[in-house]
């Protein structure tokens, strides 16, 4: 079988489960009618089941890292967001934020997409030097992949936090989005509780990564690093500043937008030396 | 037998008539004793809230006692003028009559609060409840209503259920627990209230939040036993506080009910801004329904403070109303089936008696051939003779079977065809049933 038929499947899955999300949303019917949300929560496990089956098997295939070219990075990247955002949805016990499963959707299908527009981008290691046996690049790997999975979850949460804000001080609050978007104090609560997950994972990612650069003398200082650097310093910044409650509300939801730029040039500003063969 | 309505509403009547002919719960019984004793009544009920009063009659049909709809109609408005001692004239162009499948479907129709004054409020359905309650109690109602309000009750259900007619704002205060909603989370539990000014409406919009969780209510007021009266009100979790605690109060509160007679704004931008920065921006709503406003309307500028004046609340009601106005097509939709499933079943009901003579005739016929038999056959035995019974009695009966199934299948049709399908089956089984047993159709 074509190894990327079954990358397309889940990217097929990931954008059902978004529109899935999205009309409930659009239809306001999360508290009536919860069947739509839970044929997309299906979708959603069908493409990460698809999704994990085709890393597993390229990875087995190939002994090469589910990193080893940008296209395969988004790719993977797409599969981390589906699954934080199904760890976040378990854990919530009230109402489901059917408009971040939307977005977290939708974004996992646009990571796929963009991935399997891309080409490979950077010639594959030799064979004797398996990235996939060494233990820190592993933690470096997934550590950093799921820190920036929380991070985009956290960014979604932040751009509604934000709409929402919006539409009150406009006072458009008669119909549209407004009162279809979770409460602003839940929004707030759960943008700084994936930060709280997204920051530790990003630290526990760069030792990891330094500890690997400092054992094979390879240089820390490129545009990538220092992207991912001033991400991990913004995030840090915002829970400084929302955990001593010194700023909270809507201007701390526009510093965790500010990280999100960091991390998309983070993506942007790729080499070599971050794609594990 | 004809089903019957009689009412006023707010639509048709002022409130001053409708206090006039309100029958409250404590007469109910003796209106519903009252009502069942006239003579073309079989059945009755009465709903009565603050927006109608209706009586609904099953009556017996236009011909026996003479009841044709006006009199039938006239009948009960002299119920009413005696029963409430209302001057006629003061009815004169207020009250309205639905006869058989308007009635049916007018009663529906408020049952599922799509003619109540808040187009999908809810009150209703508990009114309407508690009428056929109180009828059940005075056993007013018969088959006929109470399979009638049975369905009006599965429909106003399915109403609420299937379409948005029910969901929304209804008013100012239920308008500013959604926002409140919107803001702190589906419950205001553990969030703090302050009420500033203690007017009707501040009153209201804070029993609106109450009900949805909030536990702390602060009641300020210039005069402060006034405070400390609504805070009683109010009940537990509700205290009173002197005016001149506001700084210190709108640090404690999520939410602000502003009320005040005050001629200029008593919560200033500056007062706010100083606030917000103790408070570390946690979100302040701040609802102002006095005019002239309490609130400075510069203070909407400030991040994390959302200000909104009645204008807006208003706004939101009235967006909600038509909204709900929106769905009013799919609910007259499930109003008109039921109707028709209601009528139906009467039709049903009322070819009861028909088939009971057709019994009759076929047993009288069988009866009548077997004396002929036994008079034509005098040396016939008696097995011979309960042979030739029974082979008649199974004839009989399978010819009736039909007949009946033909009188069942006909009363499904339309009314008009139903007649006259009826009326061919009399002729050809050679039926005849009073004029109550035909019945009246619509």
């Amino acid at each position: 079988m074509n190894p990327g038929i079954p990358i397309v499947m889940a990217a097929i899955a990931y954008l059902a489960a978004a529109a899935l999300y999205g009309s409930a949303v659009i239809e306001n019917v999360s508290d009536s009618r919860p069947m739509r949300l839970t044929i997309g929560r299906i979708c959603a496990l069908v493409g990460v089941f698809v999704d994990t089956s085709a890393i597993g098997f390229h990875c087995i295939a190939t002994r090469h890292t589910p990193v080893s070219s940008p296209a395969d990075l988004l790719s993977a990247t797409g599969w981390s967001v589906a699954i934080a955002y199904l760890i976040i949805e378990a854990l919530m016990n009230d109402r489901r934020p059917a408009a971040l499963g939307a977005l977290s959707f939708a974004l996992s299908f646009l990571a796929i997409f963009a991935g399997s527009s891309l080409n490979a981008g950077f010639p594959r290691q030799s064979p004797e030097k398996l990235d996939l046996d060494n233990a820190v690049i592993s933690l470096h790997i997934v550590a950093v992949l799921f820190a920036f999975a929380f991070l985009f979850l956290a960014v979604c949460c932040a751009a509604l936090y934000v709409t929402e804000h919006r539409l009150l001080k406009q006072k458009k609050v008669a119909g549209g989005l407004f009162g279809r978007l979770p409460p602003l104090t839940t929004l707030d609560r759960l943008s700084f509780g994936l930060v709280s997950l997204a920051f530790p994972l990003l630290t526990i990612g760069f030792l990891a990564g330094a500890i690997r650069a400092f054992s094979t003398h390879l240089p820390l200082a490129d545009l990538h690093t220092a992207m991912s650097v001033a991400t991990w310093a913004v995030l840090g910044a915002y829970l400084a500043v929302h955990a001593s409650a010194l700023d909270r509300g809507v201007r701390a939801n526009y510093l965790l937008l500010l990280s999100m730029v960091c991390a998309v040039l983070t993506y942007m500003f790729q080499n070599q030396m971050h794609h594990f063969a | 037998m004809h089903l019957v309505v009689l009412g006023l509403n707010h639509n048709t009547a002022p409130v001053e008539l409708r206090e006039a002919v309100a029958i409250f719960d404590h007469e109910l019984p003796d209106a519903l004793m009252q009502l069942s004793d006239l003579a073309f009544v079989q059945e009755a009920l009465v709903l009565s809230t603050c927006n109608r009063t209706e009586i609904y009659c099953i009556a017996e049909s236009a011909g026996r006692h003479g009841s044709s709809s006006e009199s039938l109609q006239e009948e009960l408005v002299e119920f009413l003028i005696s029963f409430r001692g209302v001057c006629s004239k003061r009815l004169d162009g207020h009250l309205y009559f639905y006869e058989d499948r308007e009635a049916a479907a007018h009663l529906m129709t408020v049952a599922a609060g799509m003619d109540s004054l808040v187009l999908g409020e809810y009150q209703i359905l508990s009114q309407v409840k508690a009428a056929y309650a109180a009828a059940q109690a005075a056993a007013s109602v018969g088959a006929q209503l109470n399979q009638l309000f049975q369905s009006a009750l599965a429909v106003a259900k399915k109403v609420r259920t299937e379409t948005q007619i029910g969901r929304g704002i209804f008013s100012v205060g239920s308008a500013a627990v959604e926002l409140a909603r919107q803001i702190f989370g589906d419950t205001l539990q553990g969030r703090a209230v302050l009420i500033l000014g203690a007017g009707k409406m501040s009153d209201v919009t804070a029993r609106h939040l109450q009900a949805h969780g909030a536990s702390t209510i602060f009641v300020a007021n210039r005069t402060y036993q006034r405070a400390a009266q609504l805070a009683a009100q109010l009940g537990a979790g509700a205290q009173a506080r002197s005016f001149d605690d506001l700084p210190a109060l709108l640090l404690s509160s999520d939410i602000v009910i502003c009320s005040t007679a005050a001629p200029h704004p008593v919560v200033t931008r500056k007062l706010l801004e100083a606030n917000m920065r103790i408070r570390r921006n946690r979100p302040l709503f701040l609802i102002d329904i006095a005019v002239p406003r309490d609130v400075e309307a510069t203070a909407a500028e400030l991040d994390d403070v959302y200000l909104f004046n009645i204008d807006d609340l208003r706004q939101v009601v009235e967006h909600a109303r038509s909204e709900r106005a929106r769905e009013i097509e799919s609910a007259q939709k499930i109003v008109a089936a039921a109707v028709d499933e209601y009528l139906t079943w009467r039709r049903s009901l009322e070819v009861a008696p028909m088939i009971v003579a057709m019994r009759k005739r076929f047993e009288a016929l069988r009866r009548e051939e077997l004396a002929k038999l036994r008079a034509r056959l005098p040396d016939m035995d008696e097995r011979e003779l309960q042979a030739v019974d029974a082979a008649m009695s199974a004839y009989s009966n399978k010819l009736a079977h039909n007949a009946i199934m033909a009188i069942k299948e006909s009363a499904q049709t339309p009314p008009e065809q139903a007649s006259e399908r009826l009326d061919a089956l009399r002729t050809a089984f050679g039926i005849e049933t009073s004029p109550a047993e035909k019945g009246s159709g619509e």
